[in-house]
């Protein structure tokens, strides 16, 4: 496992308005890993892949991609450095159908003119999805308001996939999702770090998070608890620190979570 | 490669659009057994060509809707497209081409004013057009100045009027190809496909990257190009143009009602070129249908009216509206 992360955030910090809701967080990716973020409803989590994504500006902090300096003002600065986030809402437009989302923005034109070039689009949509196994989408050309909540975050993943990003963001993917889709997607999550990206997975699902991660990092109210490798702590441990901030040795000083709190 | 959700996803308007050939023809056989006459190529050469203004309005309006968005001010655009197109060919014989450009460029200029309004201001598209409705047909009266436009150069009048062929007139062949343009550009660039996002949903949009208020700016721009060619179009066909020109005929309704027949949603996000032809020459032959079923003219914008309403009950989505969410929220909420 590589050592030097691919995206790293140092001393992350975002208010809105009087509150503070991230109090300068470390946070970072590794290429080929999933690296959970954990934490309670509140803890910060969606602000801060917001952070990534460029769809809220940071106060303060510094973040780095590759080891180089890099500002982040909006989703395409994001998008170009390779990042990508599956929200959790999935952001699909529900009148076009798969490869027209997937390809949304970023469309293959023709030359001279500049038009769409459909079978290109739809090839590489089929490639793409068939890279990652995918058997429960029967045509790419079915609209996304068809789709199971499972075969719509399937395409959402796929479309992160399709730009050779090197960072995917997925905010709770499993949330809303049946058993046997569950674990579909578990797997897609596993073989995303097995290509070489890096993966954050965002999940409340502990049973999901102990599976598939390979390091853990845990937000309590806006403060990061602690980054850890799954392999050195319990399911226990990770509880903990999640509801107080503190486990063992591990996690904030007492006096920096009750102040948190 | 024929693709089967391509089918599937316009389904929906499909069977709108089979349901719309079907009335029409109906009108057409209902009309003709009444009276022998409407099936004259003349009748039908009328109706086709007296749909254009409507359809190029409509194309317009179709840009916005699809933006999930409304321009109101489309009869006061094709009225000062047609004045200030009308006064140069009347005063300097302005030629034809050098007047498609000008009206173009007329509707252009006023398509930013609204672009500038809804992208850049903020305004909801209804508030920002409803004033420009009044700003831009105020304008009109000062254009005019008391005078009207009466005797254009014949050769405007010739394309209005004039047949290609028995039954199809010269400016159903311009219309027709601007459709067919407006649909490639909607279907096949990205513009027309961040149209389409935009519609549906501008959060997704955004995050996929599309450049979203340049995208609505832009559909107003169309919006208010289609309108300035549609003041052309008007001066061909009537050869002429005053101070009240568009909004005296209620041509907001009508375009709105032809892109609304035609199948476009104003929730954004469905529809196309195609329906707006469709509507427009549905409107031309119903109004036709009812001056040769003696109902008085007097009820023809009632008659509109009524149309635009029966075509969003239809939409079964836009039925989806206020009262539907209440009762949801009120179900989860209990």
């Amino acid at each position: 496992m590589a050592d030097s992360p691919i995206l790293s955030m140092r001393g992350i910090d975002k208010s809105f308005g009087a509150i503070q809701v991230l109090h300068s967080v470390d946070f970072n990716v590794y290429p080929g890993e999933v690296m959970a973020l954990v934490g309670d409803n509140g803890a910060g989590k969606s602000t801060l892949i917001k952070c990534v994504g460029g769809i809220y500006p940071i106060d303060h902090g510094d973040v780095f991609f590759e080891g180089t300096p890099v500002t982040i003002h909006g989703p395409r600065d994001a998008a170009a450095l390779g990042i990508e986030i599956v929200y959790q809402d999935l952001a699909l437009c529900d009148n076009l159908d798969i490869v027209q989302n997937m390809f949304l923005g970023r469309e293959i034109k023709k030359r001279p003119f500049g038009n769409l070039d459909e079978p290109a689009m739809e090839q590489r949509a089929r490639e793409t999805l068939k890279s990652l196994s995918v058997r429960t989408v029967k045509s790419v050309r079915q609209v996304v308001s068809s789709l199971s909540g499972g075969q719509r975050q399937t395409v959402a993943i796929a479309k992160a996939v399709l730009w050779n990003n090197r960072v995917v963001l997925l905010d709770e993917p499993t949330a809303a999702l049946g058993v046997a889709q569950t674990r579909q997607v578990l797997d897609l999550v596993r073989r995303l770090a097995q290509s070489g990206l890096g993966v954050v997975l965002i999940s409340h699902n502990m049973n999901d998070v102990m599976e598939v991660a390979d390091r853990i990092t845990t937000l309590y109210l806006g403060r990061v608890a602690a980054e850890v490798k799954r392999a050195d702590v319990t399911y226990q441990q990770v509880v903990e620190l999640i509801t107080t901030g503190r486990t063992g040795t591990i996690g904030l000083q007492p006096a920096t979570a009750a102040e948190s709190a | 490669m024929v693709s089967q959700g391509r089918l599937a996803s316009r389904n929906i308007w499909r069977r709108r659009e089979l349901l719309l050939v079907v009335a029409m023809a109906a009108i057409v056989v209902a009309s003709t057994l009444a009276h022998p006459y409407f099936w004259s190529s003349r009748n039908i050469s009328f109706i086709l060509a007296d749909s254009m203004v409507v359809t190029f309005l409509a194309l317009g309006e179709t840009f916005v809707m699809l933006a999930r968005g409304i321009d109101l001010s489309v009869a006061p655009i094709l009225g000062l497209s047609a004045v200030i197109v009308g006064f140069r060919a009347q005063d300097h014989g302005l030629g034809l081409v050098p007047a498609v450009f000008l009206g173009a460029a007329v509707g252009i200029v006023l398509g930013v004013g609204n672009a500038l309004l809804v992208s850049i201001v903020g305004l909801p598209p209804i508030i920002a057009t409803l004033g420009t409705l009044s700003v831009y047909g105020g304008l009109q009266f000062v254009v005019t100045g008391g005078r009207q436009v009466d005797h254009v150069p014949t050769t405007y009048t010739n394309v209005g009027t004039r047949d290609f062929f028995k039954g199809v007139p010269y400016v159903l062949l311009i219309g027709l190809a601007a459709v067919v343009i407006t649909a490639g550009v909607l279907r096949h660039t990205p513009f027309g496909r961040s149209v389409y996002a935009v519609g549906d949903d501008v959060e997704a949009a955004y995050r996929a990257g599309i450049p979203v208020r340049r995208t609505l700016f832009l559909s107003y721009v169309v919006c208010g190009f289609f309108a300035g060619l549609a003041g052309v179009v008007y001066l061909m066909r009537t050869g002429s143009a005053v101070a009240t020109t568009g909004t005296d005929t209620n041509s907001n309704l009508l375009a709105i009602a032809a892109a609304l027949i035609g199948g476009t949603a104003l929730t954004g996000g469905r529809g196309g070129a195609f329906g707006g032809l469709l509507g427009a020459v549905f409107l031309s032959l119903t109004l036709t249908a009812m001056v040769f079923a003696r109902i008085q003219p007097v009820w023809q914008p009632a008659g509109v009216g009524v149309l635009i309403l029966l075509a969003v009950v239809f939409d079964r989505r836009t039925r989806r509206g206020a009262v539907t969410r209440w009762r949801r929220k009120a179900q989860t909420q209990s």
